[in-house]
């Protein structure tokens, strides 16, 4: 917002004049922003100067106009002294503090004083020119204004802004003085407080002083009572700090090596540089490996330290391990001034350390015993092992033999009955034909008699050749002898049935054939003993090992016709239900007690007399039958009376079923 | 004459035999054998016959239905202990044989099919050896006789005993009476 609201009531007719007055209006203006802006003293002292040239200059044109329009000499002298004042006392407040207080007074001074002035004086000149251009004298334009003057309402007013004027510049007058007081008071207590200042200076230097000694006793104390031996060196290698700890370990005081650079002497038997000396030099990467190899490494923690760790034969009374640490001391400015060296006596962790590996080895060593104890062992198992395999195939070839002479018993048991049923045949065939000899010999005898017609030799011969019984007993004695020969050749044929080699594999196979087929093999055997009833039903083929389940049947018939004391009965018979097929052997025979029927199917049990039985048939009967056929067999006997074994069969292969 | 009797459930074996030792004469040394031969198929029949008539030999099967040759000749030997045994069989273990010639005291053990002049001397050698211990024991008791050892009467009895085992034993009861069938007394 400007200060001065320029409008038409402000000109006075002169061009030159009103524009000057703009300009000084303009410059005003530019105050109020500056100084609510709070800116800088100087741009307000700049505008100021120019406002004051430019009043200046602008005062000399309104003289020189005055002059030049020969004004009222009276009105050009008022007028210019009105100007000098007004530049005497703006120069004046110009140089006053510049306070925001003193500014905003001296704003209002400014627009006031040219309000008045230009609606005053100025107009006033403005008006006698122009009527001095109107034909008018200078005196009559200025007799005008002195009328004005005494118009009451215009005189009370000027009048009153004169009076304003004035207190304002006594007022002025009187801070000028009162400034200056001020300032010779400031002066002097400037002077006092410059005075105090230093003594205050001098008091803060010694405080400083003593605080920085407090601190480096602190400092001191600190590392001294570290119990972690310390030693501090300086830029020259001098140490600075021996600590106590440092003293103990090395068995060097403190008072002997601080100020020396002999820090060597606590480590090493001759002069060398310890690692804080290689820090202060900085020439660590160039001589660490020199003197430290490869057991040094750059500390995690702390910048630019290092760590090594070292047995020092020296310390202590078998040596010493040191770990120890060194870091670099800095000014403000980074500049290595020094350096500081730790040291921790790791020598018990060392001997912890060794006592550990010691007994690692220890342990190696006896886990290598241990080790070779057990491979020891592990050998002897093996070897161990190998003999129970050895056994165990000993065992296995025994199994295997006993299953063997379990077959051959029951082969022996077959070969009684075949044996004597071959035998039997082939008897009375050849001593038949030993007969059909002697008889073809003598008809022979005869023929020949009848040739020779010699009648008394012919009835010798036939009374020899007994021809009636001839004629009776020969056709007897072929018919019995092929009736023999037949049978055995039946036999042989029940044999090959028997064991036919192809039924060992596994096929369908018609079981009631094959049940007859070991029937026949063991009708022989059992005859003596026992009439066998068939009663069989028709039957499907059944999935199974022909030649194995022959050996079932044969077993439960011999066992059969063993169980029947003197005569008696044995029942075969078969059937289907639903997907299996059973098969059921019943004698007539002792029977078994429950004692016994539990027992039966258990490998070697057996009742009957030493050489008759291995006690491995059932066993193996039962193995074929539910192991290798999934079927079951099962047994019911009342002693005294008889038992009777179930064999069922399932007709197709069972998944679960082992193979042979 | 020579009696035999021969058991065989096999009627061949039996009429083969029978060929076999009507034609061909037993002898043994310079003796010869005239034969009379007796045949049965059972076991049972063939005691019958033991019981009946008097044997000099008797020749069995080892395996047949009713009871087996050992049985047999264990029986036969009961009735007639001074005949000869002889067991033809097609097949017997060992047990059997141990038994026939422990239990019964077999001549001879042999083997179907036979080779008939084998068993021709067999039946010879066994006949032979038969008359020899009657012939042995004959002479023995004429020395004993002669000796005074035995009586006559005694020597009867022997006889007699020979001919029909247990009768010159008398069974008596409990009072006083003659038991003839001690089974009889035993059902009371």
């Amino acid at each position: 917002m400007d200060a001065f609201v320029w409008d038409e009531r402000y000109e006075t007719g002169e061009r030159d004049v009103d524009a000057e007055h703009r300009e000084l209006v303009r410059l005003i203006n530019e105050l109020p922003a500056l100084i609510s802006s709070q800116a800088d003293a100087t741009d307000i002292a700049r505008v100021l100067d120019r406002l004051i040239a430019y009043a200046a200059e602008h005062f000399a044109n309104e003289e020189a106009l005055m002059a030049a329009a020969g004004c009222d000499p009276a009105f050009c002298a008022r007028h210019a002294a009105v100007h000098r004042e007004f530049a005497d006392k703006v120069g004046e407040m110009r140089h006053a503090p510049a306070n925001s207080g003193e500014l905003e007074y001296l704003l209002n001074f400014l627009t006031s004083w040219l309000a008045q002035h230009i609606l005053g004086m100025d107009k006033s000149m403005g008006r006698q020119i122009a009527r001095m251009r109107a034909g008018a004298t200078a005196g009559e334009a200025w007799a005008e204004e002195e009328k004005l003057r005494a118009d009451p309402a215009t005189a009370s007013l000027l009048e009153a802004m004169g009076s304003l004027y004035r207190i304002i510049s006594q007022r002025n007058d009187a801070l000028s003085a009162l400034n200056r007081e001020l300032e010779s008071r400031v002066a002097e207590r400037t002077l006092a407080l410059q005075e105090s200042n230093r003594k205050l200076l001098e008091s803060e230097h010694r405080r400083a002083t003593e605080a920085r000694r407090h601190l480096q006793r602190f400092l001191s104390q600190i590392i001294d009572g570290d119990p972690v031996p310390t030693l501090v060196i300086d830029e020259n290698h001098r140490i600075t700090h021996w600590n106590r700890a440092c003293a103990t370990i090395s068995g060097l005081p403190a008072e002997r090596m601080i100020g020396t650079n002999e820090q060597w002497r606590a480590f090493y038997p001759s002069a060398r540089p310890i690692m804080a000396d290689l820090i202060v030099d900085g020439s660590l990467s160039v001589h660490f490996s020199t003197y430290y190899q490869d057991n040094h490494r750059r500390s995690d923690t702390i910048p630019d330290a290092y760590e090594a760790e070292d047995f020092f034969p020296e310390l202590g009374d078998d040596g010493m391990w040191l770990y120890f640490t060194a870091a670099p001391l800095r000014d403000a400015n980074g500049r290595i001034i020094g350096a500081i060296e730790t040291l921790q006596n790791v020598t018990a962790r060392h001997r912890a350390q060794q006592a550990l590996l010691d007994h690692q080895a220890q342990l190696e060593t006896q886990v290598a015993t241990r080790t070779a104890e057990l491979a020891e062992a592990n050998r002897k198992l093996a070897r161990e092992q190998a003999e129970l395999t050895q056994l165990l195939r000993r065992v296995e070839d025994t199994q295997q033999q006993l299953l063997q002479s379990e077959k051959m018993a029951a082969i022996g048991q077959l070969a009684a009955g075949v044996a004597h049923e071959i035998n039997n045949p082939v008897g009375f065939v050849n001593s038949n034909l030993g007969m059909l000899k002697t008889y073809a010999g003598q008809l022979l005898t005869l023929i020949d008699a009848y040739e020779q017609g010699d009648t008394a030799c012919l009835e010798q011969a036939r009374k020899a050749a007994d021809l009636d019984f001839l004629r009776q007993d020969l056709p007897a004695l072929l018919a019995e002898s092929q009736d023999g020969l037949n049978r055995v050749t039946r036999i042989i044929q029940d044999l090959k049935d028997f064991s036919r080699v192809d039924q060992a594999e596994r096929q369908r196979a018609d079981l009631n054939a094959a049940l007859e087929s070991t029937l026949n093999v063991v009708r022989n055997e059992i005859k003596y003993k026992a009439d066998v009833t068939l009663a069989l039903a028709p039957l499907p083929e059944v999935d199974c090992y022909p030649a194995q389940i022959n050996q079932v049947f044969m077993n439960l018939l011999v066992n059969a016709a063993q169980a029947i004391p003197e005569r008696g009965r044995i029942f075969v018979r078969s059937g289907v239900d639903r997907d299996r097929v059973w098969f059921e052997i019943e004698d007539t025979g002792t029977g078994m007690s429950e004692e016994t029927r539990r027992r039966i199917f258990d490998p070697f049990f057996t009742t009957k007399p030493v050489g008759k039985g291995t006690g491995l048939g059932l066993s193996i009967s039962y193995d074929i039958v539910v192991k290798k056929h999934g079927g079951s067999l099962d047994v019911s006997s009342t002693p005294g009376e008889g038992s009777c074994f179930r064999i069922e069969l399932p007709v197709t292969r069972q998944n679960n079923s082992a193979s042979p | 004459m020579s009696r035999i009797l021969i058991v065989d459930d096999e009627a061949s074996i039996l009429k083969s035999l029978q060929r076999l030792l009507r034609h061909a004469p037993c002898s043994y040394g310079n003796q010869h054998f005239p034969l009379e031969v007796v045949t049965t198929t059972s076991a049972h029949e063939a005691l019958a016959f033991a019981h009946q008539d008097d044997f000099d030999l008797f020749i069995s099967d080892y395996r047949m239905p009713e009871m087996d040759g050992v049985e047999f000749l264990k029986a036969a030997k009961a009735i007639q202990p001074d005949a000869a045994r002889l067991i033809l069989s097609g097949y017997a273990d060992l047990n059997a044989l141990l038994r026939a010639v422990n239990e019964v005291g077999i001549e001879r053990f042999i083997a179907k099919p036979w080779n008939d002049y084998e068993l021709l001397s067999a039946i010879g050698q066994a006949l032979a050896h038969r008359n020899l211990q009657r012939e042995n024991r004959q002479l023995a008791d004429l020395v004993r006789l002669e000796m005074g050892d035995k009586s006559a009467e005694e020597l009867e009895a022997e006889r007699l005993e020979r001919i029909e085992p247990g009768i010159t034993h008398v069974d008596w009861g409990p009072d006083g009476s003659v038991v003839l069938d001690p089974d009889l007394l035993k059902d009371d």
